[in-house]
Order: C-alpha cells, then structure tokens, then sequence
C-alpha cells in the first residue's frame, strides 16, 4: 500500500509529473525562442531552466479576478477537474516501463479522459458571460471533435502492430513486433508525425 | 486495479484541491472595482448575452458527449473485447439509447 501511495504521489506520480511539467515547459519555451530567432529564458538558473517555476510561484501570487456575470461555482469546478484530468491521465503512461494504471482498453480510455477534459475546457469558457469567451469555448469543442478521429486513428495503428489496447503492452510489445517486419516501422514513423501534429492542433 | 484507479484519482484531485487552495490563499488582495470586473470584450462595449442560449448549450453538450469518437468506439469495442461483462453490456445498451437521443436531436 506505502508502494502504491508512494507512486501516485511522488514517482511517477503527482510530484514527477508536476516538476517534469516544468522542465518540458522549458524546452517547448527554448525550441520556439530557437525558432523565432530569440533566446529564450537565460537570467533564471544555468540556461533559464528555473524560469517555469519563477513562473508559476509568480502565478500563484498574481490576484483572481472572476468577471461580472461568471459562474464562479463553475469556474471553480472545471478549472479543478480539467487539472485534475489531465494529471490522471498521465498515470496511463508507462515512464518506468509499467504504467500505475494499466489494463486491457486503457488507451481509448486514456483518449476519452482527453476529450472529456477538452469539453471541461469549454465548459469553463461558457461560464464566464462573455460572448467571445463562448465563441472561443464552441471552437475549441469543433476542434477536438474533428481532430479526435485522425488522432484516434493515428494512436490505433501500434495497437493493431501489437494487438492489445493497453499503453504499457504496446510499449512493451511493439519492438518485437517490429522485429519481425523491420520495414513496418515506416507507417508508425508518419503516424507518429501526424499523430504530434494533430495533437498540437487539438490542445491549440 | 479499480482500487488502483479510485485511489489514484482521489489523490490527484485532492492534491490539485491543494494547490487551487494554496494559489486562492496566497493570492494578492486588490481593491474591487467595476472596471476590473469587466469581461473581455475585444475593446467594445460590454454585450451581455442572453439567457436564452442555456438549452443550446445543455443540447450541444449532450451531443458533443455521446456522439464524440472515443466513446463510440469504445462502445462498439465492447462486445468483441474483454470489456464483456454483464454490467459493461448494460452501459453499452445506455449509451446506444443516449446515442440515438443525440441522433433524434441532431436531426430533428
């Protein structure tokens, strides 16, 4: 039971996953700097790497402001559960080669948990009264519906390589299963690629 | 393993309880005024929508819920994976009469 606690909450749970968080933040933030010509965060720790977490103290601190006419109690609700979503989600992933959650199916219900928290998303911006934040809320609910298919796809294609729908089995299982046909690996290279394209698309 | 799942997901609710607490505790203590209270409004004057769209909206949910890709295809994994149990089968026949309610209001 200690063991389990221990995983869910430090590694490679709550506690990895936020600080890995913050150093993935750090190389997303230096990668576009690279590619906009800039240099991205430096004054913070070697290489600005500190910068993310100045950043979210920062936040911690900075005044909430819930606008005239926003739902507050909804506000509150969704804001919790999409965080609280998405960081479950992360316990299909298998960092240390076996998933804290793990069975048969897992992967669409991995794909559902981020559709849902997409749909947390739009519930969030229709709480507050404005009109724009609505017609932005209503986009982003287009968007996952149309990117969800290919994205559903795109993540169906190792698990048919495999013939499981468990995250962990798939990567325990897909070098082997590549073994055999070494030239199979071509289909999963593009997958991959549209797979992050789409991925991008859909979390904007 | 759904002891697992509970137990992992309480954690991590109330772990970003937590943090939403702390954040709401820590946080700086302003004045209240109008101004600040005032929603985007891409520099136009505040438009206050109607209540109206409220059944628009619980309609677009509905759909948006049942008819998404990833619970259809988990529905129609079901029968031929090892999601058949009997409780799953019954889930599976809710979902099919939800799906066929957001068909009804779709296309009505």
């Amino acid at each position: 039971m200690i063991d389990l606690l221990l995983k869910i909450l430090i590694f490679p749970g709550v506690l990895f996953i936020g600080l890995a968080s913050l150093i993935i933040e750090w190389l997303e933030r230096k990668c576009v700097a690279y590619m906009q010509s800039r240099v991205g965060p430096t004054y913070t720790g070697p290489q600005g790497i500190l910068q993310p977490l100045a950043d979210f103290i920062k936040l911690l601190s900075k005044e909430d402001i819930v606008p005239r006419g926003a739902d507050e109690f909804m506000v509150d609700l969704s804001l919790v559960s999409a965080v609280s979503l998405a960081t479950f989600n992360l316990f299909f992933i298998p960092f240390t080669g076996q998933a804290i959650i793990c069975f048969e199916g897992d992967l669409l219900v991995s794909m559902l948990l981020a559709s849902v928290t997409a749909a947390l998303i739009f519930i969030l911006g229709w709480s507050y009264a404005s009109p724009f934040t609505r017609v932005g809320a209503l986009r982003l609910v287009m968007q996952v519906i149309g990117f969800d298919i290919v994205l559903i796809l795109m993540a169906l294609i190792p698990a048919i390589e495999t013939g499981t729908l468990s995250i962990t089995n798939i990567s325990k299982g897909i070098w082997s299963a590549l073994g055999f046909r070494p030239l199979s690996i071509i289909p999963h290279y593009i997958a991959m690629v549209i797979f992050m394209i789409v991925a991008l698309a859909e979390i904007e | 393993m759904s002891v697992v799942i509970a137990l992992s997901f309480l954690l991590v609710v109330m772990a970003i309880v937590l943090t939403y607490i702390t954040a709401l505790k820590l946080s700086t203590r302003g004045r209240d005024s109008t101004e600040k209270r005032k929603f985007y409004a891409c520099g136009e004057d505040e438009i206050v929508a109607p209540d109206t769209t409220t059944t628009t909206f619980f309609r677009y949910v509905l759909l948006f819920s049942v008819l998404e890709a990833v619970p259809l295809l988990i529905a129609f994994s079901m029968p031929a994976t090892v999601y058949a149990e009997p409780v799953l089968r019954v889930i599976l026949v809710i979902y099919i009469i939800l799906a066929l309610i957001a068909s009804y209001i779709l296309t009505r």
